[in-house]
């Protein structure tokens, strides 16, 4: 099996949105989605752009242009979806992130990241400079 | 009918986006419109990137470098021959590297933007190009023509650029094809043709308004001939 590359934090953010949307992941609702999955930390349209790209070159998405639509005043949308490869590299991601919560769990106990979404930069009371 | 952008307003921020993504990018921000501050906000933020982006995408590095190394012997070798005690003068290898580098610069947009598509936007990049030769070194200019149109003729982009993975992206696969590498055959021709009677005019000693009015009628011709090609 061909080694995939791994991937970076945002890049996952990406293909777990393009994974969630399926058939309606363009620019707009990818962003919307990242965003959603990045709160509290804010994410650029820009960005996301840049990174589809990338993503796109390394063969991880592919995109088409869909027909033109009057919300958008008439302009097509770019859908993006998974490739096999794609779909690989966040499996391996996903993985590693399971490993990495079972870790934090078992020394920190399951409720840490309910109370870091509440206050994040707070950890038990102390203070993150 | 949802509020949007006003044409103008869209049209000019149009300009910005590289062709190839403009019609995405355009729509997406229409779709996030709110007002036109909000608007324009927006692609202030969202433009440098995909500027950028693009930019990644249709530069190779190392075609660049071949392409930076060939225009700055060119110009070094055209200074050699008409000019030589220049370069032995303070800055006098320097600023050759002026030329060399705003060469690269419209290289590098003419690809970013697609220029061929357009005969006024190829018309525009080769003026930029001639006006540099006419501030440098005409002969340098014509020469550094030929040798970055000979290399993006060899290594033309194509299906074979190389990827991190998985062979070619659609983009790229849409890209290649003989109409590119028929344009740039074109312009070597051209450019070619223009050298050689640069060279001719120099050797009989002709003045620097003469070689620049001769580039001026041969750009004329060769916006013509893309013209009449495409029509």
């Amino acid at each position: 099996m061909a080694k995939t590359d791994s991937l970076g934090q945002f890049e996952q953010l990406l293909l777990t949105a393009i994974l969630t949307l399926r058939e309606d992941a363009y620019g707009v609702s990818i962003h919307a989605k990242a965003a959603e999955l990045a709160h509290p930390k804010d994410v650029s349209l820009g960005a996301v752009y840049v990174t589809l790209d990338r993503l796109e070159d390394k063969g991880l998405v592919s995109s088409r242009l869909s027909a033109p639509t009057p919300e958008r005043g008439g302009r097509a949308k770019r859908c993006y979806q998974l490739e096999a490869l794609g779909e690989r590299a966040l499996q391996e991601s996903a993985a590693t992130a399971k490993r990495i919560w079972d870790v934090t769990a078992e020394i920190w106990g399951k409720d840490w990241v309910k109370e870091w979404v509440k206050a994040p930069g707070k950890r038990w009371g102390k203070e993150i400079a | 009918m949802p509020p949007g952008p006003s044409k103008r307003l869209e049209t000019f921020v149009g300009l910005w986006i590289p062709p190839a993504c403009r019609e995405e990018v355009l729509g997406d921000l229409h779709e996030k419109y709110t007002g036109p501050v909000q608007y324009i906000a927006l692609a202030m933020c969202v433009v440098p990137f995909v500027i950028l982006s693009r930019i990644r995408r249709t530069t190779d590095v190392l075609v660049l470098l071949t392409e930076a190394l060939l225009i700055y012997g060119s110009f070094l070798a055209a200074t050699w021959y008409i000019h030589k005690t220049s370069l032995t003068s303070q800055w006098g290898l320097q600023r050759l590297a002026v030329p060399t580098v705003l060469n690269l610069v419209v290289l590098i947009l003419q690809r970013t933007w697609d220029f061929r598509t357009r005969w006024w936007q190829t018309m525009l990049a080769n003026t930029a190009l001639i006006s540099i030769g006419l501030a440098f070194d005409m002969l340098g200019e014509c020469a550094s023509m030929v040798l970055v149109a000979a290399v993006e003729y060899l290594f033309s982009r194509g299906t074979d650029m190389p990827q991190s993975a998985a062979g070619p992206a659609l983009w790229l696969k849409q890209r290649a094809g003989p109409a590119v590498v028929s344009e740039i055959a074109k312009s070597l021709l051209v450019a070619a043709a223009v050298t050689l009677v640069t060279f001719g005019l120099v050797s009989i000693g002709s003045k620097p308004a003469i070689l620049g009015a001769f580039i001026a009628i041969a750009l004329v011709f060769w916006s013509q001939f893309n013209r009449s090609g495409k029509e």
